[in-house]
């Protein structure tokens, strides 16, 4: 019987993700000979998942609100009309708390040039808070304080639960048993209010850190698009993402030791065993790279949580301290001026909800494309008739 | 119910050892800030020397951190922590504050019931329908919420515009039964001060329950359809049993995993809810911690700790063990 190649009906979406897919396909091989040829089968299957995918219309909505939120964090601070720190009530007094849509004009002068403001009359799109703070500018600037929060704690939080997961799961009996009650000492407790009690206590040290170590300041406030006057502003910032460390890993070390229990009864694990591979060695290179695929989604979808738990501190005024531009901050400043002020708490929240259920469409929508009964059923309704009909 | 009772012994065991865990890391955290605390309580810069040196002796803050946690639980245990914010013994200000944060709770969960398991249970019967598709999206809506802004919103809807509800106060009755208001109220048949009490919570509650909504239609739904593909199904179907007759069976069946989650979402909304209790400015456990940490009251944040802990384990005891009752198959 011979094996043809398998015939989609495919729409301008999926030529897309066919291109994509072959492009990372390229890149690993690049860098590791023959990767392609050795995993065929799972190209064509992250390529069925792509169709699959393109056939959701909340996981494309999702994807959409997540490319503008990408694109505003990484374009956003270049293409804001003012600084997140500039007080236009220097220019024009009637620019407090002005109202969307508001025109402000600013005449040449010392203070146009001192601040790096080119003059002429801007229209406020958003409105402006207390200080004259153009809205708009700061929510472009808030989408990259947001991203790069989320991905600093990503970046540290849930690996701990992972090491801490495959130590556990590997291992087993007494290992297992003290860092399993060991999480869940952590799981035990609601991990907002641990977050809230761990982000008041940080900030004095992290401002003594960032001080002592000007490289990694100044490449903070880089990332998070900041003046170098706001460094001691940033550190409380940074306490809320240390803080989150602490919180954020309880459920992964039981998501991987889940994992490991399961891949550790491979035949290929036995296999190394027998041949007599360090245990360190079986962990990394025979045990983490098969789970990481579960991990690495569950991390995408984690995303979204992220963000709205760092929101919710700083509106309780422990992250971002101002001027720095933080979604959640510029409402907790803003409620002050509720009702009047509206402008201040409804543009903010609805740039955290529409990021946050961008990541979550895409999740739930992952979750289905990931499960193969889906996927199948998928596979066949986008299948041509090649074979059989035509 | 010997193996229960064993099971319930052994669960009692790890109860401890990670009361202590929890309230440890918070202490250690918590003390070590670098900031006097002292001089933060005796009123800050211009406090006088003597009276900080007299509260770093009153509260034990110099020392061996073991030592000073080992005072501070005991003394807890005994009462006799007075809090350097508030002045009154922590024990009290809990005490005082409970009844809010317990209030709040039980009128989040009359939404989360109220909607939750009807929503999902018509999602379940009319799967992959617009209206499953619906409540779908508005389950990731609501766990996507920042609720400290559709708070506002509402606040902006029913008493800047409406006037429906009341934002200041806490309602308390003038007699006393169980000392939480709103249980009293409905013993004593007191539609004014209950009156009072709703429309004071009304909203808070929708709020924190707004994202427990979503999620519980969520799992009412799978674990409604899970029961309905199993085998007995199929066998009344065979029979020829009645739809209604055979829902009842499923729903049985399906209420099982969903009392787990609705007893841990419980234990977690019963240990404060900061954000909404702020907003609102509900005098509860979430509010008093925040106040305890923004002022460095850390005798308070432990004292807090140590019972929102309590709180969460016994309600995930409590739920363990409820699960053996309304599933015979379960056996420790």
């Amino acid at each position: 019987m011979e094996m043809a190649e398998e015939v989609y009906e495919k729409k301008i979406l999926d030529k897309i993700s066919d291109k994509v897919i072959d492009g990372i396909a390229w890149l690993m091989d690049k860098v590791r000979k023959g990767w392609k040829r050795r995993n065929k089968a799972r190209i064509d299957e992250w390529k069925l998942m792509a169709y699959a995918f393109n056939r959701s219309p909340p996981g494309l909505i999702g994807f959409t609100l997540i490319l503008i939120f990408l694109a505003l964090a990484v374009i956003g601070p270049y293409i804001a009309p003012f600084s997140y720190d500039l007080p236009l009530t220097a220019f024009d007094s009637t620019a407090k708390l002005a109202p969307p849509g508001k025109v402000v004009t600013i005449k040449p002068g010392q203070l146009a040039e001192f601040l790096h403001v080119k003059p002429g009359n801007y229209t406020l799109l958003l409105g402006s808070d207390d200080y004259g703070r153009d809205l708009y500018s700061r929510i472009l600037y808030g989408a990259r304080v947001s991203l790069v929060v989320a991905i600093l704690i990503m970046i540290v939080g849930p690996w701990i639960g992972i090491a801490i997961g495959l130590v556990a799961g590997y291992y087993g009996g007494k290992v297992d048993e003290a860092l399993m009650r060991f999480t869940d000492i952590f799981l035990a407790f609601p991990g907002l209010i641990l977050a809230i009690a761990f982000s008041a206590v940080f900030p004095d040290r992290i401002r003594e850190f960032l001080a002592a170590n000007p490289a990694v300041r100044d490449f903070l406030l880089a990332l998070f698009a900041l003046k170098p006057q706001h460094a001691g502003a940033m550190a409380s910032l940074i306490s809320v993402v240390v803080a989150l460390w602490l919180v954020w890993w309880p459920g992964y070390a039981r998501l991987t030791r889940g994992l490991v229990l399961s891949a550790r009864e491979n035949v290929y694990v036995e296999a190394a065993r027998a041949l007599g591979v360090p245990t360190r060695w079986i962990l990394l290179r025979h045990i983490f790279p098969n789970i990481l695929g579960p991990i690495l989604v569950y991390l995408t979808l984690d995303f979204g949580g992220v963000i709205l738990t760092e929101a919710g501190l700083s509106f309780l005024g422990l992250g971002a301290v101002p001027p720095i531009a933080d979604w959640g901050r510029i409402i907790n400043d803003g409620s002050a001026y509720f009702p009047n002020a509206w402008w201040l708490i409804f543009y903010p929240g609805l740039m955290i909800l529409l990021t946050v259920l961008g990541f979550n469409l895409i999740g739930d929508t992952l979750r289905d494309v990931l499960d193969p009964k889906t996927r199948r059923s998928i596979e066949f309704k986008i299948k041509k008739k090649a074979s059989g009909g035509k | 119910m010997a193996n229960l009772r064993r099971f319930i012994i052994r669960r009692l065991i790890t109860f401890i050892p990670t009361l202590i865990g929890v309230t440890f890391i918070v202490f250690i955290i918590a003390a070590v800030i670098p900031a006097n605390p002292a001089r933060v309580w005796a009123g800050g810069q211009k406090a006088s020397p003597q009276v900080i040196k007299k509260l770093e002796e009153e509260y034990h803050l110099k020392g061996n951190l073991l030592e000073r946690y080992y005072w501070l639980i005991y003394k807890l245990f005994t009462n006799q922590i007075v809090s350097p914010r508030t002045h009154h013994y922590v024990w009290e200000d809990l005490a005082y504050r409970f009844p809010v944060t317990l209030q709040l709770t039980i009128i989040a969960f009359i939404y989360i019931l109220l909607l939750g398991i009807p929503l999902g249970i018509v999602a379940a019967l009319k799967r992959d329908s617009w209206i499953d598709t619906t409540i779908r999206i508005l389950a990731l809506i609501g766990v996507s919420t920042p609720v400290f802004w559709l708070a506002y919103l509402l606040i902006f809807l029913f008493f800047t515009q409406l006037h429906w509800i009341t934002l200041a106060g806490t309602p308390v009755p003038p007699y006393s039964i169980t000392g939480v208001p709103l249980i009293d109220a409905l013993l004593k048949l007191d539609f004014k001060t209950l009156g009072q009490i709703l429309s004071r919570y009304s909203l808070p509650g929708f709020i924190l329950g707004f994202m427990g909504i979503g999620v519980t239609a969520r799992i009412v739904r799978n674990s409604f359809l899970d029961a309905m593909s199993a085998d007995f199904v199929e066998y009344a179907k065979a029979r020829g049993l009645k739809k209604l007759r055979i829902y009842r069976h499923v729903l049985r069946n399906a209420l099982v995993p969903v009392v787990t989650v609705l007893g841990l979402m419980f234990g977690g909304l019963l240990g404060g809810a900061p954000i909404t209790e702020r907003i609102f400015g509900l005098p509860g456990i979430g509010n008093y911690m925040l106040q305890s940490i923004y002022q460095y009251d850390y005798l308070a944040l432990t004292g807090a700790v140590f019972f929102i802990a309590l709180i969460y384990l016994t309600a995930n005891l409590v739920v363990d063990i409820l699960y053996a009752f309304i599933d015979p198959r379960v056996r420790y």
